[in-house]
């Protein structure tokens, strides 16, 4: 790994940095932000007073929110500039002045000044916190001002926390830091800014006036003032390494590092993971935040598991890679992951918390891991326990008392004294009566865990004693020989309930991934085999369901980008006006919002984005059947699998309806240019003839004798009618390939329908024989007239072309299965080797096509066309003794409605 | 037997086709009037009240069908509709409001006088009715429609009711093109009018019994798409 190419992530950060995203997709906005690191260094007066200037300039530029704190310097710098009225939002009685993050984004200036960038939103606005306002913002291309302080870096709060004592709530990620373009350290000599504290120049919020004295103390401001500077010195840094990189992509980097921390459920985490994040920053390193599942987890309580996945969440937002793996053993576990993902470092947490008495004897898992991580690093972080937001859905999961385990230890039990006690009499030792006990035990532990079993064990001891050792029927022990018997089955039940409860759980784990996966790879089979985006979609929103316990639905953007869910669904939160809004914001945002996400959380369910290299396709909403179970870290993943699953696949179907699509403009136009050049001969030979035979009459009307001006007259109108069923054909063959047509199929006798055709054909049958077969039986046939006696005239047109003037013709019709059959043969040529197949092409003229054969072959083509669009088919082939024959099926599709009626004398009118 | 100077007004926007129409007409003794759009053509037949009209269906300004409504509403003149072959839908509707013939662009000559003095030979029987005799014969076949008895050969052809209900209602009609629907209708009565196959049964059943191959009827015909005429004269 330690090649010299840029990883993904450089590549992606450099062109964060460069500022052009790939695409057409808009500009983004520019973030510049005014640094400092306490309030009252002079952060809004700093921005406003660039803003002032720039306004000078005469940019654009809007205060979309500015904190006055009453000062009247920095009001008086307000002055000449446009604000946006603050949205006034009531929360609990009070009236809230936030950000109005739309009125923005309407307004659309070059520059907006947002103050306060850490700011927590009111519930009910948009975004939960203000930093997103400004994500958005810049991601509508707008450049932003705003100011920020640096306790409020995540990744500094518990530094902060420790050195100044006050935790403070309002973070924003490190991520938004690390990628403003610009970054303006506001500095003030400590002493100068508690002169100004003193004067009460320094705006203090209400709430956190108990915290003054606490923190602006000299020593604390000093360090804060540090920490600031040492946050600016590190982004000049990395310029510079942007540069460097940028300059010369083959000058060396640094060696390639990896970090790993381990997260757990133990309040010190969050402190290791934000150590972890500075480590992989200092580094500039990736890091993998992973978590080992172990039997021990499954005994996790409510609040635990809760605060494991806020350390993922968290280490998640930092910029880790997050993973879970389970397994017996956290060591081996963390070193195997370690040494497979090139792992250099190792980050992990130790606790002030004296060991627990049992596990006195064993090393702990900071010394197994120093131990055994031979080339690997290992960080070891003292862990300091903060409090964490838990908020467990009233802790009533308290699982009712179930009794069966208790039952059948005691039947177990029994059984086991009842056969002891057989065995005794026979007259066995007692040693293989203890055998018999520890048989119940390790049953009992190996059925029901580890709290039956010790009883067992306790239970054993107690009867084996009172029923088999001296004095009977008393809990004492004459002999001291029975003590190590007690011990040795207490042990044996513990161990093989330990052993049993890990063998369990690894299995439960393994099923529970292995559905998962499986669940995954069934759906994205699924999804390979549909070809109907409606269908997909089911598939897709059923498989959610089931595997996530949820409600899914997929909204896919219509026409106009506008959200819309493509399978009905009755009553749920799909039909609601706010939930559309947030797919929609997911849709236009390619960021997950709704419950769970800091965006629009008020939203019934959760809305991930579907997204493929191409862009958002849709977006997949979850709302799970339990609303107040939080989803696992993993189980969120997975449904980001799931969600690009079947973005891929919508694509996919989309992709090829598009190919489609322009294979048939291509088809059509391949179509259309052959119909022109065939078309144009064929409408060119008659009107020649036409034209030629009607100048011919007009000019030597006295010179012509009578049986040449009847040639010539016979000439003009045999032409016109050739003409007339060509523009025919090309009417019937226009309206079938565009599907314009809709077939008037109705129930007639065939015989009807070959007369008619033959009477049109009458002039070109002339002289021949024509024998018309039609068996006494043959049902009603289901079918549109006009076009199939088109298809008749067609054929027997073919059939006079191919054959000798006077030779036979024959038209059969006969009743097949679900249908009629109709055959036109000839004692004609017969077709030629390579005509069976491509007969039916359109402009297909026969494999010997001459170029002055007559006939565009489009009416082959118009005949296999008409069939088709009955559902039925046509061939061609050779007929025993010369010529040949077309045969083609109308298939009824019901059968032919019942004549009854002859039977019923109707009322006359 | 037609009034030779009988005036036909001709509706029909292609000068070509009028001027075919004229030609061929005038050659036949017809007096012929001429308009080239909707409007005119209703004028015309309000003022000079012809004997028949041609009319064309594709009109530029308004729809044959509207014209053939508004003269039905005071008129039974003949009208017989010129329309492309394709359009039979159009043939069929036109038919059923009232028009009581049609010609498939192109047609011949022939074609044009016989259906043009049908029509006229039609609206005389209308005119005067009570005229109309009861016997009948076309080729071979012959018959009484107050007898109820049909010929073929001098060969007397036993024909069920509704067989003989069907071509009386031909024969009344000689010559001129009828819907199946108007078959329906005045065969079946009101209520079978969308069950065409009937019609048809009963039409094959007929040939079987009057034709002497009805597989290439040669009275009996099939207007394809549209109904059935027994051929005239």
């Amino acid at each position: 790994m330690n090649d010299d190419r840029p990883t993904p992530e450089q590549m992606l950060a450099r062109v964060k940095t460069e500022g052009e995203p790939s695409g057409a997709t808009a500009r983004r906005g520019r973030l510049k932000l005014f640094f400092g690191y306490a309030a009252g260094v002079g952060k809004t007066y700093a921005m406003l007073q660039a803003a002032q200037a720039l306004k000078k300039e005469g940019r654009d530029l809007v205060v979309g929110y500015a904190e006055p704190h009453g000062r009247p310097e920095t009001e008086a710098l307000l002055d000449g500039l446009e604000c946006l009225p603050a949205l006034t939002v009531s929360y609990r009685g009070a009236a809230l002045r936030e950000f109005d993050l739309d009125a923005a984004l309407a307004r659309k200036p070059e520059i907006v000044l947002v103050d306060e960038l850490a700011h927590t939103n009111a519930p009910g606005l948009r975004h939960a916190k203000r930093w997103q306002d400004v994500e958005e913002l810049l991601a509508s291309g707008i450049d932003v001002y705003s100011t920020v302080n640096v306790q409020h870096l995540e990744s500094l709060n518990d530094i902060v926390a420790e050195i100044s004592g006050v935790v403070v709530r309002e973070t924003f990620p490190d991520e938004v830091f690390a990628r403003a373009d610009d970054v303006a350290l506001i500095d003030l000599p400590p002493d100068e800014l508690l002169v100004r504290l003193r004067q009460g120049k320094v705006y203090v919020p209400q709430q956190a006036a108990f915290a003054l004295e606490k923190f602006f103390r000299r020593d604390n401001l000093v360090a804060l003032r540090e920490i600031a500077l040492r946050e600016t010195a590190d982004r000049i840094h990395e310029d510079v390494e942007v540069a460097r990189r940028g300059a010369a992509a083959k000058v060396p980097w640094p060696t390639y590092e990896r970090l790993l921390v381990c997260v757990g459920s133990s309040p010190t985490s969050a402190k290791v993971v934000r150590a972890a994040k500075r480590l992989a920053d200092r580094l500039d390193a990736p890091w993998v935040a992973v978590h080992v599942q172990t039997a021990q987890a499954e005994r996790m309580s409510d609040a635990d598991r809760q605060r494991l996945h806020q350390h993922l969440h968290l280490a998640e937002s930092l910029g880790a890679e997050i993973v879970q793996i389970s397994g017996a053993d956290v060591v081996s576990e963390l070193l195997q992951y370690a040494s497979g993902r090139n792992v250099t470092k190792i980050v992990v947490g130790k606790t002030d918390a004296p060991r627990q008495w049992w596990r006195l004897a064993r090393l702990s898992l900071v010394e197994r891991l120093v131990r055994d991580s031979g080339k690997i690093d290992v960080f070891v972080v003292r862990g300091v326990g903060e409090p964490t937001v838990v908020n467990v859905a009233a802790d009533a999961r308290t699982a009712p008392a179930n009794l069966r385990p208790w039952v059948g230890t005691a039947v177990a039990l029994g059984l086991a004294t009842l056969l002891s006690l057989a065995i005794e009499a026979v007259g066995f030792t007692e040693a293989n009566l203890v055998m018999v006990y520890l048989l119940a035990v390790v049953a009992v532990a190996a059925r029901y865990g580890a709290f039956p079993s010790v009883a067992a064990s306790l239970a054993s001891v107690l009867l084996f004693d009172v029923l088999f050792t001296e004095p009977y029927y008393r809990m004492t022990v004459h002999d001291t020989q029975y003590l190590l018997t007690f011990a040795a089955m207490l042990v044996v039940g513990l161990l093989a309930s330990t052993l049993t409860a890990r063998v369990r759980y690894q299995a439960d784990v393994a099923r529970r991934n292995e559905r998962r996966t499986e669940a995954l790879y069934r759906l994205s089979r699924r999804l390979t085999a549909i070809a109907k985006t409606s269908e997909l979609i089911e598939e897709a929103e059923r498989t959610v369901s089931e595997v996530f316990e949820a409600h899914a639905v997929v909204f896919l953007p219509d026409e106009h980008g506008k959200v819309r869910p493509i399978v009905d669904h009755l009553a749920t939160f799909a039909a609601s006006a706010a939930e559309f809004t947030a797919a929609q914001w997911v849709l236009d945002h390619d960021e997950p919002a709704g419950r769970g996400t800091n965006t629009l959380p008020s939203a019934e369910a959760t809305y991930l984005p579907m997204a493929t290299p191409n862009g958002v396709v849709g977006v997949l909403a979850v709302q799970a059947e339990n609303p107040n179970e939080p989803r696992s870290p993993d189980a969120q993943h997975l449904l980001d699998t799931y969600a690009t699953q079947i973005a891929f696949a919508v694509e996919r179907i989309r992709l090829s309806d598009e190919s489609q699509q322009a294979e048939l403009r291509i088809e059509t136009e391949k179509l259309r240019s052959s119909l022109l050049s065939a078309v144009s001969h064929d409408l060119r030979t008659p009107l020649a003839a036409i034209a030629g035979a009607a100048s011919s009459l007009a000019e030597n009307r006295d010179s012509l004798n009578a049986t040449v001006r009847d040639e010539l007259l016979e000439t003009i109108r045999e032409e016109s009618e050739r003409l007339a069923r060509l523009v025919e054909n090309l009417l019937h063959m226009t309206r079938l390939s565009s599907g314009r047509i809709t077939l008037n199929r109705q129930w007639q006798p065939l015989d009807e329908v070959i007369g008619s055709a033959l009477r049109r054909m009458e002039r070109q049958v002339a002289g021949r024989e024509v024998r018309v077969e039609l068996a006494e039986d043959v049902p009603l046939a289901h079918l549109d007239d006009v076009l199939i006696e088109s298809v008749l005239v067609n054929l027997i047109d073919n059939a006079t072309k191919y054959s000798q003037p006077g030779s036979p013709l024959e038209i059969r019709g006969e009743a097949i299965s679900g249908g009629v059959a109709l055959e036109i043969a000839d004692r004609g040529r017969g077709l030629l080797p390579g005509d069976e197949s491509q007969i039916f092409e359109m402009f297909y003229r026969g494999a010997d096509a001459k170029p002055d054969r007559r006939g565009t072959g489009l009416g082959l083509a118009i005949c296999q066309a008409i069939v088709r669009a009955h559902g039925g088919a046509i061939e061609a082939r050779n007929r025993p003794g010369g010529g040949a024959v077309v045969r083609f099926i109308i298939p009824s599709g019901e059968p032919p409605p019942s004549l009854d009626f002859a039977a019923t004398e109707p009322s006359r009118p | 037997m037609t009034s030779s100077d009988a005036l036909i007004a001709v509706i029909e926007d292609e000068p070509p086709i009028r001027r075919f129409l004229r030609a061929s007409l005038s050659v036949e003794g017809f007096r012929v009037a001429e308009a080239a759009t909707a409007k005119d053509g209703l004028r015309l037949i309000t003022q000079e009240r012809p004997a028949l009209v041609l009319l064309d269906l594709g009109l530029p300004d308004a729809d044959g069908l509207t014209i053939i409504e508004q003269v039905r509403q005071w008129s039974t003149m003949p009208i017989i509709i010129l329309s492309a072959r394709g359009e039979e839908q159009s043939k069929v509707e036109a038919l059923d409001a009232g028009a009581d013939d049609y010609l498939s662009k192109p047609f011949g000559v022939g074609e044009l006088l016989a259906r043009i003095r049908v029509a006229l030979r039609h609206a005389a029987r209308i005119s005067d009715a009570g005229v109309e005799t009861t016997v009948f014969r076309f080729g071979r076949i012959r018959g009484d429609l107050a007898e109820r008895r049909v010929f073929v050969n001098d060969e007397e052809v036993k024909l069920t009711k509704l067989e003989f209900d069907l071509l009386a209602t031909l024969v009344r009609n000689a010559g001129k093109v009828l819907t199946h629907r108007y078959l329906l209708k005045e065969v079946w009565g009101p209520y079978a009018v969308d069950e065409p196959h009937y019609v048809r049964v009963f039409m094959a059943n007929l040939r079987k019994k009057l034709e002497p191959d009805p597989s290439r009827p040669e009275y009996l015909l099939t207007e394809q798409g549209v109904g059935y005429r027994l051929k005239g004269d």
